[in-house]
């Protein structure tokens, strides 16, 4: 008796879960829900990463949306970080339960614009006369376009500038940082400047400046030696880091701390990443972007703030920024198109872009907010925040290639060792044989992944009736 | 020789050992019978050094052991699970202790075959402690015990997880085994039986005193108290409150039992407790009556009868109390009869009521 | 009928355990094995590719880096924890004043949720303001080593797992209290010294908890390494400490390769089903020998 009830029960576990799980094999990812026209008051699912102020602009945008549209409702799904907004989002598409509308960095974009599951926004709204390209700035723009279609609607347009300690520059009669510096004549030495033992210890308790050694803070260095980081943009074979130009500018780089040591030994790095450091004023200058405002705002209102401005890159060669920006992505198998459609439309709209951009972490990517006092607020730092318009023209940006996250993870782990190890021994610095090496090492690491790649997007153009067959 | 003089013992601050004094010659074998709580595992540790000592001493050989850990003593112990390695054999178990004397190993297991072949385990040697039979492991713990030749051997309760069957014969293995030793035995039982049939001399303790001590026939004939008396004997000594009349008459309530006692066992007048083993009570006709000059006569009724093949039991009832008597198993005793139940007082025991101590001159081989 | 019946006679009391294993354990490893023949990324319906994952494996040198680490700090940190194990468990045995206090601390490390110690742990490590490293320096050795050197960094791994190890003390001490204490009066009136008798008695007594312990610990510290590995050394020195469990997660929710990771989860499966045969082959031939 007590047996047929036991394996009963076991059954009604059972059943509710094979079925789940047959049902999700079924309708993975790729397919095409019809869009429902329920008529009724639907509900679009925006997921998002940031920190708790981050979120919190997020939520004031939501509820101005739906104050200005009676009826439209929109339920936010925050995620701590990045990472694990990626990992949430994947299982969620594996799960072929995707969030209407999310958000993704163009680093990431690649991984999931080659697999074909973003429904297109720029055709769907610009034929609905919801977007107009031209509004926006083009640098994030093109960066979201995919196969000649625009992808995802850019929300930002940030970039990597030098914030600076304005009171350490005047404590030490450094010059503070002017438009058109350069990174050998200006930066270097005002770093050495920067760079003290307070109390002789034989280390030193400020340093000049700051650079996490990751692929995306390093590539303006690439660029501005007339360097590249892949050989096709559009369709990347292999990293050029090995190649003449790319040498010099990492080379440029390792001497901040090989030779001129004005930035955090390894010891100090892992004790103290950067962003502390220089919150905690023991940093004259730092390698960051927008995000990091919003970091220094928040200090300031906890009273522990800094004097503190912000100035564009350093020019090696050539001026060159590196672009960084988020956008709004919606996928293929969302139920409510128009409905998550009116929103992005919002949050591009005037007045959704000064919301963000009063948070102080985005550059918004609409052009006329980005110079509205909701960006370039005069009461508010950075005082130079003009900067970050500047810049806007020289950004270039990494190709979108699906695997470029997994590059990059790849090589930031080559390049922090190859950062902070002193040169080969017999080597001088200038030769950078270290800086071969490990340039070479990433190309090698890293070109079967994007030959995998290749093949894939070869194998997806060229069968042209037997597609889907076995492998 | 070991000697213990005085020896008190508390655990957790409770008593448990007070005042024991008592000595085991050499080759000796005393065996301490005493009902469970009252101090026999403990009285052994204490012995062994398991258990702390709070006063009095303990010599072996006249030296003073008390303060020395259990190893440094010279005495051996038998537990009462055997207390046998799982993991090592028979041989291995046997050569625990020498070699954890630093004897080597061959000489270890030189000793251990000539042990072993005395107690027949030779064909066991190779064998683990589960393979073994209760009997077998037995002997191979008493082997054991006794390879190290030590000064005094203590056995705990040694044939309590043995069958019925198989006591007997283990306690004869006790006996060989411990014939050609000079080791002072000590051993502590629950069992009456064990302790008469393995005693030189028979200790009763009872909530840690030692109550007698004697040769096991003394202590049963003449058992130093009510306690001692009805501790020992199966059914259980028979007793009754009497009173000793002026004139000499022995009253048991309304009944005369007997009009004159001599010796009187105590001055006229006293209340007393008559104490009578079954088989100083006969029925009428059996065989094994005994001749006793101050024979009394007990009307009874018969309640029950307990055939035990060798033996009966007859329970019988009179003047409210019950009586256990022994007799032969051929007599016919119907159930309900009512018979003349004879009462051989020439072989009674008598004990104060108040105190339960033995009245009659008994003779009481205590301390020496 | 019977026989059914009997059965669950006897296992009525884990079967709803067994039930939830099987539902939340069993089903998804299940249904993770096709997966691991195919090319899966999430986005599109998974491809079937045969044995191309496993030759991939083979032939990709991290995953032979992640599994040598891997192995690396279990062979470290298992006989090293039931080591300590070990002693801790003969030093709490004993019910003592204030015992209960060192038993709950002993096993206070594996009922933290494992971020909130591994976070911990980043701080005692801390190159500069940590106490770890106040330590080294009075060795005399590099307090940043493991951030440098990737044997030191596995090292660090291993040891910051040794402190996993309440459950295998209170195993332990359960297993010592098992043992008979009249064994142990017999030892010490036979005059053992204390060596002997750990040697001779508890060590062997213990043998069979001991090893199979150290299968489960073995199985386990695949797991549980992930964490630490995650957190404190992020996979660095030099994929020094990329195990194979942090692989296996960035390929799938870092690099979308969930095919590939599902393939690195058999092959981890069967490494471990290979180290649990070794193990219970030695123990069936000690218990064998044993008691």
């Amino acid at each position: 008796m007590s047996a047929s009830c036991l394996s009963r029960a076991a059954l009604a576990l059972l059943l509710p879960l094979s079925l789940a799980a047959c049902g999700r094999g079924g309708s993975s990812g790729a397919e095409t829900a019809a869009p429902a026209a329920t008529g009724k008051a639907t509900v679009v699912k925006l997921q998002v990463f940031g920190d708790t102020a981050e979120l919190k602009s997020y939520r004031e945008l939501i509820g101005a949306y739906e104050a200005a549209h009676p009826g439209e409702k929109v339920e936010l799904l925050p995620v701590g970080k990045q990472a694990d907004h990626m990992a949430k989002l994947s299982t969620a598409f594996a799960a072929g339960n995707p969030p209407d509308l999310f958000i993704l960095n163009f680093r990431r974009f690649g991984q999931f614009a080659a697999k074909d599951v973003l429904l297109p926004l720029g055709p769907a709204m610009s034929a609905s006369g919801q977007f107009k390209e031209e509004e926006f700035y083009a640098p994030a723009v093109e960066a979201f376009r995919y196969r000649e279609q625009l992808m995802c609607l850019p929300q930002n347009v940030s970039s990597l500038v030098i914030y600076y300690n304005r009171a350490l520059f005047k404590q030490y009669g450094v010059p503070e940082p002017q438009p058109g510096w350069t990174y050998f004549k200006d930066l270097i030495p005002a770093a050495r400047l920067l760079t003290r033992d307070l109390d002789g210890d034989k280390r030193n308790d400020i340093h000049g400046v700051g650079l996490d050694p990751l692929l995306i803070r390093l590539a303006p260095f690439i660029w501005g030696m007339g360097g590249e980081l892949v050989d096709d943009l559009q369709a990347p074979s292999t990293l050029t880091l090995d190649r003449g130009p790319a040498l010099l500018g990492l080379n440029a780089v390792k001497l901040l701390i090989s030779r001129y040591r004005v930035t955090p030994r390894l010891i100090e790095y892992q004790a103290e990443n950067n962003d502390a450091r220089f919150a905690r004023g023991a940093l004259g200058m730092l390698f960051q972007s927008r995000r990091y405002t919003a970091t220094l705002r928040e200090l300031e209102g906890q009273g522990k703030g800094l004097d503190w401005d912000v100035a564009p890159l350093p020019r090696l060669q050539q001026e060159v920024g590196v672009l960084h920006a988020d956008a709004y992505c919606m996928a293929r198998a969302s139920r409510q198109p128009q409905a998550a459609q009116r929103f992005v439309a919002y949050a591009l709209s005037e007045a959704g872009q000064s919301i963000l951009a009063k948070s102080g972490r985005t550059v918004p990517s609409r052009k006329t907010v980005a110079h509205s006092p909701a960006f370039l607020d005069p009461t508010q730092k950075p005082a130079h925040a003009q900067v970050f318009l500047d810049a806007i023209p020289t950004l270039r940006r990494t190709p979108n290639v699906a695997v470029w996250h997994e590059i990059e993870s790849k090589a930031d782990v080559l390049l922090e060792e190859w950062f902070y190890e002193p040169p080969l021994p017999g080597e001088s610095d200038l030769e950078g044989a270290d800086t071969v090496l490990v340039a070479r090492q990433i190309r090698d690491a890293t070109r079967p992944l994007l030959a995998e790649d290749l093949a894939r997007e070869q194998a997806r153009k060229a069968p042209p009736p037997a597609a889907g067959g076995a492998p | 020789m070991l000697e213990l003089h005085d020896l008190g013992v508390a655990l957790d601050g409770r008593p448990v050992l007070r005042g024991l004094t008592l000595s085991v010659a050499a080759g000796e074998r005393v065996v301490i019978a005493g009902p469970s709580g009252s101090g026999k595992s403990t009285l052994l540790r204490a012995i062994a050094g398991l258990s702390p000592v709070q006063s009095g001493e303990i010599r072996l050989d006249g030296r003073p052991v008390q303060a020395l850990p259990p190893g440094q003593r010279d005495v051996a112990m038998m537990f009462q699970s055997y207390a046998l390695f799982p993991h090592l054999s028979v041989l291995e178990n046997l050569c625990f202790g020498l070699r954890a004397r630093g004897m080597a190993r061959r000489d270890a297991e030189d000793r251990a075959r000539a042990a072993a072949h005395t107690l027949d385990l030779t064909p066991l040697l190779a064998r683990r402690p589960r393979e073994l039979s209760g009997g077998e492991r037995q002997r191979v713990a008493l082997t054991r015990a006794l390879l190290r030749e030590p000064k005094a051997l203590l056995l705990d309760e040694p044939l309590s997880s043995l069958d019925t069957q198989l006591r007997v014969r283990a306690r004869a293995e006790i006996l060989k085994a411990h014939a050609g030793s000079r080791a002072a035995m000590l051993l502590v039982t629950h069992d009456q039986s064990e302790a008469m049939a393995l005693a030189d001399r028979l200790g009763v303790l009872h909530e840690g005193r030692l109550l007698q001590l004697a040769p096991p026939r003394t202590v049963y004939a003449e058992p130093a108290n009510l306690f001692v008396a009805r501790f020992l004997g199966q059914p259980a000594m028979n007793t009754l409150e009497v009173q000793l009349a002026l004139d000499g008459g022995l009253w048991w309530g309304d009944q005369q039992l007997s009009r004159r006692l001599s010796p009187a066992p105590a001055a006229a007048g006293r209340r007393l407790v008559l104490g009578l083993r079954p088989e100083h009570l006969s029925l009428p006709g059996s065989r094994w009556a005994q001749d006793d000059p101050q024979q009394a006569t007990l009307q009874a009724t018969v309640e029950q009868v307990e055939p035990l093949g060798e033996q009966q039991i007859v329970w019988l009832q009179a003047g409210g109390q019950r009586l256990a008597a022994r007799a032969e198993p051929e007599l016919r005793v119907g159930r309900g009869v009512s018979l003349p139940l004879r009462l051989a007082l020439g072989r009674a025991s008598w004990f104060d009521p108040d105190s339960g101590e033995a009245l009659s001159p008994v003779r009481h081989a205590g301390p020496a | 009928m019977n026989r059914l019946r009997a059965f669950l006679h006897h296992w009525h009391w884990t079967l709803p355990g067994l039930l939830l294993l099987a539902l939340l354990l069993g089903l998804p490893a299940l249904m993770a094995l096709p997966l691991a023949f195919s090319d899966f990324d999430g986005l599109h319906p998974p491809r079937a590719v045969g044995l191309g994952n496993l030759a991939k494996a083979w032939n990709d040198p991290l995953f032979w880096t992640a599994l040598g680490n891997s192995l690396t700090v279990a062979a470290w940190s298992v006989p090293l924890r039931l080591l300590l194990a070990l002693g801790l468990a003969l030093l709490l045995h004993r019910p003592r004043r204030g015992v209960g206090l060192l038993r709950a601390a002993a096993l206070a490390p594996s009922l933290t949720p494992d971020i909130a110690w591994a976070l911990l742990w980043l701080w005692i490590l801390n190159p500069l303001y940590g106490p770890f490293a106040w330590l080294l320096g009075a060795f005399g050795i590099a307090p940043d080593i493991w951030l440098t050197d990737a044997v030191a960094a596995r090292r660090v791994l291993a040891l910051i797992g040794l402190w996993l190890l309440g459950e295998l003390v209170v195993v332990l001490i359960a297993a010592r209290k098992e043992i008979p204490a009249e064994l142990y009066d017999l030892s010490a009136v036979e005059g053992a010294s204390a060596f002997t008798v750990f040697r001779r008695l508890t060590l062997p007594m213990l043998l069979p908890v001991l090893l199979l312990l150290a299968c489960r610990d073995a199985a386990l510290s695949f797991q549980t390494s992930f964490t630490p590995a995650l957190i404190i050394t992020k996979g660095g020195p030099q994929f020094g400490t990329l195990l194979l469990p942090l692989y296996v997660y960035q390929n799938g929710f870092e690099y979308l390769r969930f095919g590939y990771a599902a393939a690195l989860a058999l092959a981890m499966f069967a490494v471990t089903l290979l180290m649990i045969a070794v193990q219970l082959f030695w123990l069936r031939r000690w218990t064998r020998l044993g008691g």
